[in-house]
């Protein structure tokens, strides 16, 4: 049972759901799969709670311009075996099925999962590396940000993540997490993304969130990515961008970025070549 | 403050109408609402699986689901999978004949968690035991026998030819 009170209201437009998000305390309310269980554990807070879950205009994955938009509300599940996606962002397909289980991944969202302010989570990884932007709604209209500074700000109050829209790619991208066991939460994730201009790397679970490494990008322009260039792009890395915890050293996150990575960029290259 | 809500659900095909609080998730709606509890609370974090059913076709945990947000939907809870006193489905029988059910209580989730893969996978070839595995994640069994439950999905998911030569051989 959730012990505290908070008010629900399901808006039947977009409009009226930022009205309500207006007010003091509001929350957004998609899928629920992080919100509930956090307002069970008194790690969140809500007065009120406005369920856009039932938004036709927040759903639909399309693709124009070489541009992959995907609405909020995509389920993970949905994201996973959308075949628009598994072709052109298969980054964004793996980290969306190795999110939590079959259940969760039934009704946690896209857009809850890159919006959750909470333990990292696999998505803002893999539109890191593809390069992605999200559409926010807000009281002043709908605005794009790049992934790389949503991830640092969040969304803002009263708005809402409205959609994620991914340069689409061919299959030169690719995911890997080691995740822990018994939450299904990253220890730690990498998404790669090998474009003309050379690889994008982004990681998360070893950092304090999801980054995006231009260092190890830089150290490995042009190739090889063998194992041993990749282990040292990280190594040269500074020791205090990982973060230790969970029973794990420093140094120990620091070496399984550089192995996911390196076996993300393996798995990558061979697909390009 | 009365935060009274005025809901309906279609539950196990039966149209339900009642006054719930904004903050009552759906488990708590089946089980001391409705009196169905052979959807059971393990864990109440969203972990153990026990609790889950299918909301509008596709399974979910319920305990991570406000009443209030499944409003409107149809729910399946496992007193809905067979009727009562009749026969098993597919599923359920072959999971009875290879043992699956042991202690019992994370049987009902599994039902519901499995009953998806087993018609998703309808007529495009049996998942393979990677893949039930991989669907079991959300599902915990502390009777650690997850053998006899994947045994039992692929019986459950066998050609019916292979099937029926199974049972002429038990």
């Amino acid at each position: 049972m959730i012990l505290t009170e908070f008010d629900y209201v399901r808006p039947l437009g977009l409009d009226r759901a930022l009205d309500l998000l207006a007010g003091p305390g509001a929350r957004v309310l998609a899928g629920g799969q992080s919100l509930l269980p956090g307002l069970r554990a008194g790690t969140e807070r809500a007065g009120l709670l406005v369920d856009v879950r039932h938004l036709d205009e927040l759903r639909g994955i399309s693709a124009a311009d070489g541009t992959l938009r995907i609405g909020a509300l995509t389920t993970l599940a949905e994201l996973a075996a959308h075949p628009l996606v598994r072709e052109r962002a298969p980054e964004l397909a793996a980290a969306a099925r190795a999110n939590g289980d079959p259940q969760v991944r039934n009704l946690g969202t896209a857009g809850g999962n890159l919006a959750d302010r909470g333990r990292p989570t696999d998505l803002p990884v893999a539109a890191l590396a593809a390069g992605a932007e999200v559409e926010l709604a807000g009281p002043g209209g709908r605005t794009r940000t790049g992934v790389e500074e949503f991830t640092a700000g969040g969304v803002p109050a009263g708005s809402v993540l409205t959609a994620l829209l991914v340069p689409a790619a061919g299959p030169a991208a690719a995911f890997e997490k080691a995740a822990d066991r018994a939450t299904r939460y990253p220890l730690c994730a990498a998404a790669v993304r090998i474009t003309a201009d050379g690889p994008r790397i982004a990681v998360t679970g070893a950092t304090p969130r999801a980054l995006r490494l231009r260092g190890v990008e830089d150290r490995l322009r042009g190739g090889p990515y063998t194992t041993e260039a990749v282990l040292a792009a990280f190594r040269a890395e500074p020791r205090e961008l990982f973060v230790p915890g969970r029973g794990t050293s420093a140094e120990y996150l620091g070496h399984l970025a550089g192995v996911l990575t390196a076996r993300a960029l393996a798995r990558a290259a061979r697909i390009t070549a | 403050m009365d935060l009274n809500l005025n809901l309906n659900l279609n539950v196990n095909g039966r149209p339900e109408r009642f006054a719930a609080q904004p903050n009552e998730l759906l488990v708590e709606r089946l089980r001391d609402g409705l009196g169905l509890t052979g959807t059971k609370v393990g864990c109440d974090t969203g972990q153990c699986g026990t609790c889950v059913v299918r909301l509008d076709g596709r399974s979910v945990k319920s305990c991570l689901v406000l009443t209030a947000s499944a409003a409107g939907s149809e729910v399946t809870t496992i007193e809905g999978v067979a009727e009562r006193g009749g026969e098993l489905t597919g599923l359920q029988e072959a999971l009875r004949q290879e043992h699956g059910t042991q202690c019992g209580f994370c049987t009902p989730g599994m039902v519901m968690a499995l009953g998806e893969l087993v018609e998703n996978t309808a007529g495009g070839g049996a998942p393979t035991e990677p893949e039930i595995r991989e669907w079991l994640t959300g599902n915990l069994c502390r009777c650690t026998g997850y053998h006899s439950v994947v045994r039992g999905v692929q019986r459950a998911c066998a050609p019916a030819v292979e099937a029926g030569a199974a049972g002429r051989e038990g």
